[in-house]
């Protein structure tokens, strides 16, 4: 086997094999991809190896030891005896956290119909259409931070959301009347989720437009000679011939379906029951960061632990999201 | 491969004609000008509702930076009573904020930490997407489709909770408070941006590369002098959109970057302590927070066309 390889890669067989050109544009093509490749070395492989050998082992005395420990206390934290609290008392037991991070999966999934159906007809330039994609940029180009803090004012004591939803006839808690609708139990979660959802419901999906626009038009032109409606012309040409595009906002999509953050940090800092596991995972980095600089001990083991078992948890769901996809549309190449 | 889909489609459209038993191509037709015009009728509605969701919170913000403290407790909803332009004036000076070991940053400091930190960290990791997609795209060599899988893998394949460790590896390579490292760190290829460019360079002509090496021009220097330039809006396109995002990353300089506050950074720091800003905080902080955006909104401004003509994926096959 080893001669096998050993021959099929001397000098003699290459000069065979590959001529002069050939071999140098090889040379070009490892040594332009030898830096990435370095630094993907250090900064993913490197890194994923430690998170295995932080969540296996434990330093007693100066002696690193195989151990479960990490993981007990992960699994530990998914019970009724989660120990972890926030300086409001909010318990951080991980299956809420990670509910609250899934349901904002799963409310993704029920709006991306709307989503990639409202890209469509802004790609199909209805009227002000070219108005629209720039309003519709805005929060995205304000970016993260502008616009969790204006919404965080907004939901505020006297904030035009907190003085629609008194004038919705919601029946408010005493604490949300005094802090604001983030600072009570009841209503900070659906709080984030609205602001969270709303202005993302209809959008414009830069990518997804330019998938659409790659389609040639001669295709849409034979649907319009057979009297395609504008919804089926959608799903017939439009959504097979985008298919892959879109494929890849599904895995993307279920790769972080139980890490959604929701700018939790930035809100709440995950007070009022509304941690959820993207903030949880940032947030021990956080402590970490902390830590190191001399607030207290940091642990490595925990948050690898956890990483760990979340990753094992995504990947088979990432593989048959993807597996589905293939199923139920064939990727049209064109 | 053009007269392969056209048909797969033409086939499709026949099954569906023979289901809903169309008479005519003429009425189909109107039929289907009819539920566009439907379509469109909703979908406009809808979108007038949404462009008032996405402005509103703008507009509220700019309202509320032109208020004084009290126009601001009592009128929080309204215009303002009077309209106090001056307070933007005070911004910048009255915006510094102070960090690890009680250094003060002023807006300034953090207006340069903003360009350095989005700018050359994103020039360098689309150079490296280049240095990526660039071999895979335009030579066949032994090795290519594990290349390319990495890609595949790195985009499909969840790695979580990797912060903590990685944390640890940038204490290890003296990147923490390190703006230079910090910046080379960021030459990382293998990612959603070389897909793009992947996909970009395959589409770009030949023609052009296959003269100048005719002429005797390296492969490198067909890279740099003749592929790049035509695929400048592809770059151009990826480069704004990740400095975009890049500008309001407070994350990362939150954890790995403490003596070198971004704008972000910094509108973190005066949420959590308006006493920052002095007088008048509300209304300079709302004006900070616009400030803050000022240089994604310049850069949309310019490179949007630029940004919607040349961003598409391919599929994820490999």
């Amino acid at each position: 086997m080893f001669e096998k390889i050993k021959h099929k890669f001397s000098k003699e067989e290459l000069r065979k094999k590959y001529n002069f050109e050939d071999r140098n544009a090889f040379l070009f093509c490892y040594l332009i991809v030898l830096l990435p490749i370095i630094f993907f070395c250090v900064f993913f492989v490197y890194v994923n190896i430690d998170q295995i050998f932080q969540a296996f082992t434990i330093e007693t005395d100066g002696v690193r030891r195989f151990t479960f420990e990490h993981f007990a206390e992960v699994f530990g934290e998914f019970g009724p005896n989660a120990k972890r609290t926030l300086s409001d008392g909010s318990v951080l037991n991980l299956w809420q956290i990670e509910w609250r991070s899934f349901q904002l999966y799963l409310i993704g999934w029920l709006t991306m119909p709307l989503g990639y159906m409202s890209c469509y007809v802004l790609f199909k330039k209805c009227w002000g259409h070219y108005a629209f994609r720039v309003i519709f940029m805005i929060p995205n180009v304000l970016g993260g931070i502008t616009m969790v803090m204006i919404y965080k004012y907004m939901v505020n004591v006297g904030g035009p959301i907190f003085e629609l939803v008194k004038s919705m006839g919601v029946d408010l808690s005493a604490d949300a009347l005094s802090k604001g609708l983030l600072g009570a139990r009841d209503t900070a979660w659906t709080t984030l989720v609205l602001i969270k959802v709303l202005p993302h419901l209809i959008g414009f999906n830069i990518v997804q437009t330019g998938a659409y626009a790659r389609i040639p038009e001669e295709l849409f032109e034979v649907g319009r000679l057979e009297g395609l409606g504008f919804i089926r012309e959608f799903w017939s040409v439009a959504t097979p011939l985008t298919w892959s595009t879109m494929m890849i906002g599904f895995i993307t999509g279920a790769a972080g379906m139980f890490t959604g953050d929701c700018g939790v940090f930035l809100y709440t800092q995950g007070q009022n029951d509304t941690a959820t596991m993207g903030f949880y995972i940032y947030w021990q980095t956080f402590l970490i960061s902390g830590a190191e600089s001399g607030v207290y001990r940091p642990v490595y083991g925990y948050p690898a632990a956890l990483g760990l078992l979340l990753t094992c948890v995504t990947i088979p769901i990432v593989l048959l999201v993807r597996k589905l996809g293939d199923k139920i549309l064939e990727t049209v190449t064109y | 491969m053009f007269a392969d889909i056209k048909r797969r489609i033409t086939d499709k459209i026949s099954e569906f004609k023979m289901k809903k038993n169309y008479h005519k191509n003429k009425s189909g037709q109107a039929k289907a000008d009819t539920s566009k015009m439907v379509i469109f009728i909703i979908f406009f509605v809808l979108f007038i509702i949404q462009s008032f969701i996405s402005v509103y919170p703008l507009f509220w913000c700019i309202m509320n930076s032109l208020k004084t403290n009290v126009d601001y407790l009592e009128n929080m909803n309204g215009l303002p009573t009077v309209w106090m332009w001056e307070i933007w004036k005070d911004i910048v000076p009255s915006f510094t904020i102070i960090v690890r070991g009680g250094k003060r940053v002023t807006f300034w400091g953090m207006i340069f930490n903003s360009i350095w930190f989005a700018f050359g960290t994103q020039f360098m990791n689309v150079l490296a997407s280049i240095c990526v997609a660039y071999p895979l795209a335009r030579y066949n060599f032994p090795g290519k489709g594990f290349l390319y899988g990495i890609i595949i893998f790195r985009i499909t394949i969840p790695i979580i909770g990797t912060g903590s460790v990685g944390y640890k590896l940038e204490r290890a390579l003296g990147m923490i408070d390190n703006p230079v490292r910090y910046t080379l760190g960021a030459f990382q290829g293998f990612d959603m941006n070389a897909l793009i460019m992947y996909g970009y360079f395959k589409a770009v002509s030949k023609e052009y590369s296959e003269a100048a090496f005719i002429d005797g021009a390296g492969p490198l220097k067909v890279l740099f002098s003749v592929v790049i330039p035509q695929a400048f809006p592809c770059v151009l396109a990826l480069y704004v959109n990740s400095v975009m995002g890049q500008w309001n990353n407070y994350g990362a300089p939150l954890i790995s970057l403490p003596s070198y506050p971004n704008l972000a950074f910094g509108i973190y720091m005066a949420d959590q302590s308006s006493s920052f800003l002095g007088v008048n905080n509300k209304a300079k902080f709302f004006g900070a927070v616009l400030l803050s955006s000022a240089v994604p909104l310049l850069l949309f401004t310019i490179a949007q066309k630029t940004m919607i003509n040349n961003m598409s994926v391919g599929g994820l096959k490999g």
